[in-house]
């Protein structure tokens, strides 16, 4: 059996950030847009957690404990605004969000 | 004395600051605020005129506030130059208050906003520093900026786009230009930072010479920042669409004054840094571009039927005698070109005051639709009629001495190129002749017209405002030694050095009068049989050890430049 | 104690102080402001009688001085200059200005401007004088300014009128071409010769040792002053405008004195034009052609001052002609007399105007010879005078330039004789018309009558100056002691009598039997009577010079100005500003995910930048 390291946590950790970044970058549709960021946000969780247990200390956890709940307060915002907005303009497709062009 | 001179500087300034902490009860309340200052800064600067020492040269009522170490002090303090841009700008400053009715719409932003103009007016004037002139000029183009946008009438249908087009034209020009004088300034600063105090600069040239090439660059920069303001010809664009667009108290302080400030920093600030070996060269370039402001811009000048577009385009244009001043680089030019600063300013701002007087009460900017105002409000048409008198170059008002002196030493530079651009000058005298007098025929005689019959005769307040103008355009007509008594000083005062090859920049004038042939002259100008209360001869320029050469040949009329 | 020195700058000051007093106190008291300007006036020509005396009897007048401009460099002084010239002419100049001014009290009674008038006319003495006694020639140009601006003023008197306000500005506008020329001889002459005070100049300039050339365009440039200022051909066009003044503006400004100037400032600058004889040459032959062409146009007119004006014109070019001559003293004998009778007919031209309530074409006239005694027989003196009969005054002054000329330059005194043969003629022929025989238009000359005594007073004085003035040539004598004239024997005198005579005969032939109109001078010139008429187009040739040359260079300069404003502005400045603003702004696109992608890169850049 493969012995797993905190390299290995930390490749899913980057592979999930990765992913995550496409996500926000290549997606038009703002509630996906706000997946990839919970996913970006759960990737730096992973590596927190990851290095608090081979780290042999505790601030990781905490700290990821601190990101669940913030993670969560701003996915209830976040999703608040895009409901206003999808009920403002009746599409989800943050490329019509063109107010503040320069 | 020189705590007076911060004080005055100081004072619209800091009305403006308490002003802003006053709630806008009434619109006039502010247009009083601004009157009074304004108003004790005249009687100030007048104060401080009368007590300018005639006899001495260099600066008075000196004082130094330290800024950023030793090398940038904020030093204040009038010479002859200075003092009459100074007594300029709080006159117009003043009259601006009291002539400016057109500002309906929050006044209070405006008045305060031209307090700092004013302030900042006088404090270029009496600033001893080339690195605080620039700020100061900077920094009334800025504001300038705001009021021409926020406050102007262009006159057309579609206003405030013309009006914002102007003032961006302005605004852009005119900081590309400041720039560039910028980059003059550090390029100078680097070479000899001692340089860029006027009262220092001749020692601290003399202690580390510029070399010509970077003599020549300053120059070059320098003139062109302040030719924007100056309106030379080509960098005139923006002026004649932002003096027609501006409110009346910001035309009159623009073409009043603003555009005196830029002429004053070539006259005293640029062109004593440059060395002997460019001067014809420079003298060719400011030549060009008087024979340019005065013939071309000029001809277009006659092309106007808009009276402020008129009054904008023939300030413009005469721009052009102070370039042909700048051009003789001798002192008989230079006193011409002070004496002008004073008399284009007062006059620039009278016509501009008058017409504004009459735009309010009409609304109508076109000169046929006026006619017979001679009839209608006598003392208008009369004070019209003399400023237009006076900008033409009556005798009895200051413009006339000044465009004399100014084509003198011009024409005494010499050269044949220089008396021709010296004929296109007094031909520039006909053209001013025939474009304004026919705005007078067309607003002041004739039948009474339907929009004159809406004209009434000011208040006393603004006769009183134009009254003041008047007299001191007469004041320095009748009596000029008010101003070339202090004026004739200050240009050998600039380095009373020993013509050493005039590499230095005090050199300048001497070796130029020289080669001009006026230095060793004999005084022009007549005296009676057996003169009985002539004053004395004064020696000729500087004084100092000059190469004795009594009697020059007189230069023959094909130069040899 | 006044010395006499004193008394020349209150002279020149006094009419100053009255306009000053006129123009800002007495506006709203006609009387007390006519009484300020005559008082002025007369105070002058009673101490330029002072002045006179003295200078007769050799005794040196020095007027105190003053450094008015010092430059270090430069100076100039004001100061006056008293000698027989300006002593002569001081007298012409305020004497006839006082009748003028006692004149004017009549002519202009009842005016809503009477008070602005004598503020005017007083503005106009202090500038006249100050011309003559001027020491210099920044002095001279400043008040050669001065009096255009007066007469800017006084033609335009009634300004409400279009035709008055345009003559104003015409006369101005050719005054300043004239000007032009002027200055640049000052330039030159003070920047060659190192002084503008014409008794250093008078005695340097020979000595200077200056080129054929230099010396032909200092003097050819000052010449264009007097060009200007006498109205000579080309620059004559606003002089005939200038008839829309009032009356005694046009006796005293354009016949008297304003247009004398320029004859006076050519005789006081004698030593200038002395150096160079091609333009003597040009200067006489330019006041000849003038006399000749204003001779033969005063003939085709109707207005009777317009007559007067050519006339004018034409005598000016007579003195012009001497001075090109080289007899400047035959120029100043007839300039003195000239003011004389020409105030004289104007005067009298201005009683029948009013007379005839404003009416001026000679052709609604006639009659008024009963009607008006006294106008009549002054009139006809200034005729004879004017025309050259003996013994009148005009009778020894042409003559003595006519003989001059005979010494001189011969063809000019065939074009002179032809030029006071139409004199003869024209004025004959309008004192024909105005005065004799019966009223042509019964409304308008049915019911004239004389003028008061204020307007008729003046016009006996100045008849009674125009018959004496020319006797024992007096005059000359006073301005150069060792004048005398030139002798061609009394056969040649009758030779120049017979001329005008001739001229009056003609007119009596053609207008003695009451025409009505021109119609037998019409067909006996043909075309030439259309050319005559309208001046020979010369005005309209410079109407266009004015509108489509000039206006056409305007035109193109705007359209210019308009390519570079475009060029500069919007390619230049502005819009290098806008292009770099533009270019900038395209990464704003709004596009959120845009925005992300850049956050990210931006933050990666810095990451890898920072963990180098």
């Amino acid at each position: 059996m493969m012995h797993v390291g905190l390299i290995h946590y930390l490749a899913v950790s980057g592979a999930l950030f990765a992913l995550g970044l496409a996500c926000i970058v290549l997606r038009r549709n703002a509630l996906l847009v706000f997946m990839g960021l919970e996913m970006n946000l759960n990737a730096a969780n992973l590596a927190l957690v990851a290095f608090s247990r081979y780290g042999g200390h505790a601030e990781g956890q905490v700290l990821a404990t601190f990101i669940i709940a913030i993670a969560a307060a701003e996915v209830a915002i976040g999703l608040a605004i895009i409901v206003a907005l999808f009920r403002q303009r009746s599409s989800m497709v943050t490329d019509l969000l063109r107010s503040l062009k320069g | 004395m020189s705590d007076l001179l911060v004080i005055t500087v100081l004072l619209p300034l800091a009305m403006a600051l308490i002003g802003v902490t006053v709630p806008h009860f009434s619109g006039r309340l502010f247009r009083l605020i601004a009157q009074v200052t304004t108003g004790l800064t005249l009687v100030a600067s007048l104060v401080l005129f009368a007590h300018l020492d005639r006899a001495q040269a260099g600066v008075q009522f000196a004082s130094i506030h330290p800024w950023l170490g030793q090398k940038l002090q904020f030093t204040l303090g009038l010479d002859g130059v200075s003092a009459l841009g100074f007594v300029l700008a709080a006159l117009v400053g003043f009259a601006g208050t009291l002539l400016g009715r057109d500002v309906r719409t929050r006044e209070k932003q405006f008045h305060l906003l031209y307090l700092v103009l004013v302030a900042g007016a006088l404090g270029a004037f009496a600033v001893r520093n080339l690195f605080f002139f620039y700020f100061f000029m900077e920094f009334e183009v800025l504001v300038a900026y705001v009021l021409i946008a926020g406050w102007g009438r262009a006159g057309q249908p579609d206003d405030s786009v013309q009006r914002e087009r102007a003032a961006l034209q302005l605004s852009l020009f005119a900081s590309a230009g400041a720039l560039l004088a910028l980059l003059g300034i550090l390029v100078l600063f680097s070479f000899a930072p001692d340089a860029l105090d006027l009262d220092a600069q001749a020692a601290a040239l003399r202690q580390t010479p510029l070399p010509a090439a970077a003599a020549n660059a300053i120059v070059l920069l320098l003139a062109v920042g302040f030719g924007v303001l100056l309106s030379a010809w080509p960098l005139h664009i923006w002026a004649p669409p932002a003096y027609a667009a501006a409110p009346t108290a910001l035309a009159m302080f623009s073409a009043g004054v603003l555009k005196q400030l830029a002429a004053y920093g070539l006259l005293r600030l640029a062109l004593p840094l440059l060395p002997a070996a460019s001067a014809p060269l420079a003298a060719r370039l400011l030549a060009a571009a008087a024979v340019m402001n005065i013939l071309y811009l000029g001809w277009i000048t006659l092309r106007q039927t808009d009276g402020k577009k008129l009054i904008a385009w023939a300030s413009v244009s005469h721009a052009g005698y102070l370039l042909l001043g700048l051009a003789a680089l001798n002192s008989i030019g230079a006193q011409g070109v002070a004496l002008m600063l004073f008399a284009s300013g007062v006059s620039a701002a009278l016509l501009f005051g008058l017409w504004g007087l009459l735009e309010t009460q009409t609304g109508r900017r076109e000169l046929a639709a006026y006619g017979g105002l001679a009839r209608r409000a006598p003392f208008l048409g009369v004070v019209f009629t003399m400023a237009v008198l006076a900008a033409l170059g009556l005798p009895g008002f200051a413009n006339f001495v000044s465009e004399i002196l100014v084509l003198l030493g011009a024409w005494l530079h010499g050269a044949l190129w220089m008396r021709l651009a010296v004929a296109a000058g007094v031909w520039g005298l006909v053209l001013t002749a025939t474009y304004f007098l026919r705005a007078v025929r067309t607003v002041c005689f004739g039948p009474v017209s339907n929009v004159t019959a809406k004209v009434v005769e000011p208040h006393a307040v603004e006769k009183f405002a134009l009254v003041l103008l008047l007299i001191g355009l007469f004041a320095a007509g009748v009596w000029p030694r008010l101003a070339t008594d202090l004026t004739k000083h200050s240009f050998p005062s600039f380095g009373n050095l020993p013509a050493s090859g005039g590499n230095t920049r005090a050199g300048i004038f001497q070796a130029l009068d020289n080669e001009g042939g006026v230095t060793r002259r004999p005084p022009l100008g007549g005296r009676s049989v057996a003169p009985a209360g002539t004053r004395e001869t004064h020696s000729a320029v500087g004084g100092a050890s000059s190469p004795a050469n009594p009697s020059q040949p007189e230069p023959n009329l094909a130069g040899k430049r | 104690m006044l010395t006499n020195g004193h008394l020349v700058w209150l002279i020149l000051f006094a009419p100053l102080l009255a306009a000053g007093a006129i123009m800002l106190f007495t506006r709203r008291l006609p009387r007390v402001s006519a009484a300020l300007s005559i008082g002025a006036v007369v105070l002058g020509f009673a101490l330029s009688l002072k002045l006179f005396v003295a200078v007769l009897q050799g005794q040196p007048v020095v007027a105190p001085s003053v450094v008015w401009l010092d430059l270090g460099v430069l100076q100039l002084t004001w100061a006056a200059t008293v000698d027989r010239l300006s002593a002569l002419m001081l007298l012409v100049v305020t004497g006839v200005g006082a009748t003028i001014h006692v004149y004017s009290l009549g002519y202009m009674r009842g005016d809503a401007g009477f008070a602005r008038f004598f503020g005017c006319l007083s503005l106009f003495m202090f500038s006249m004088l100050g011309i003559v006694l001027a020491a210099n020639f920044i002095q001279m140009f400043i008040f050669w300014e001065l009096v255009g601006v007066s007469s800017y003023l006084l033609i335009g008197f009634w300004f409400e009128r279009p035709s008055a306000a345009e003559a104003g500005k015409k006369a101005f506008n050719v005054n300043r071409i004239g000007d032009f020329g002027f200055l640049l001889g000052i330039l030159l002459v003070g920047s060659v010769a190192g002084t503008f005070n014409f008794a250093e100049l008078a005695a340097k300039w020979p000595t200077l040792g200056l080129s054929a050339g230099t010396l032909a365009l200092a003097a050819g440039l000052i010449f264009c002053g007097a060009v200007g200022k006498s109205a000579q051909f080309p620059l004559h066009v606003w002089l005939p405008d200038a008839m829309e003044g009032p009356t005694p503006v046009s006796a005293l400004i354009h016949a008297a004195t304003m247009v004398a100037a320029g004859v006076y400032m050519l005789c006081r600058v004698e030593w200038l034009l002395v150096a160079s004889p091609e333009i003597m040459n040009l200067i006489a032959w330019t006041g000849g052609l003038t006399a000749l062409m204003a001779a033969s146009i005063a003939v085709t007119q109707r207005d009777i001052k317009r007559i007067l004006a050519y006339s004018t014109l034409s005598q000016l070019g007579y003195m012009v002609m001497a001075v090109g001559l080289g007899a400047t003293t035959e120029a100043m004998f007839h300039l003195t007399t000239h003011a004389f009778f020409k105030a004289l007919l104007f005067l009298g031209a201005g009683s029948v105007i009013i007379a005839l309530h404003h009416e001026q074409d000679i052709f609604k006239m006639g009659g008024l010879a009963r009607k008006m005694p006294v106008t009549f027989a002054t009139f006809l003196i200034g005729t004879l005078a004017l025309g050259g009969v003996w013994p009148l005054s005009g009778f020894y002054s042409k003559d003595a330039i006519l003989l001059a000329e005979m010494d001189k330059n011969l063809p000019l005194l065939v074009l002179a004789l032809v030029t006071a043969g139409l004199t003869g003629f024209y004025m004959a022929r309008a004192l024909i018309v105005a005065f004799l025989g019966q009223a042509r238009d019964e409304k308008v000359a049915g019911h004239a009558h004389e003028s008061p005594l204020v307007v008729t007073l003046p016009l006996v004085l100045l008849a009674v100056l125009a018959v004496v003035a020319g006797w024992h040539d007096e005059i000359p004598h006073f301005l150069k002691p060792e004048f005398h004239e030139h002798d061609h024997g009394s056969l040649v005198l009758l030779g120049f009598l017979a001329i005008p005579l001739t001229g009056f005969a003609v007119a009596a032939l053609l207008y003695g039997r009451g025409a009505k109109d021109d119609a037998v001078l019409r067909r006996l010139l043909g075309p030439l009577y259309t050319l005559l008429e309208n001046k020979f187009y010369v005005d309209e040739f410079y109407l266009f010079l004015v509108d489509r040359v000039q206006g056409g260079l305007a035109a193109v300069c705007e359209g210019v100005d308009f390519i570079v404003v475009r060029g500069l502005g919007v390619g230049g400045v502005s819009g290098l500003a806008q292009f770099a603003g533009w270019c900038v702004r395209q990464l704003q696109g709004g596009y959120l995910r845009f925005y992300l992608l850049f956050t990210i890169l931006g933050i990666a850049a810095v990451l890898i930048w920072v963990g180098r």
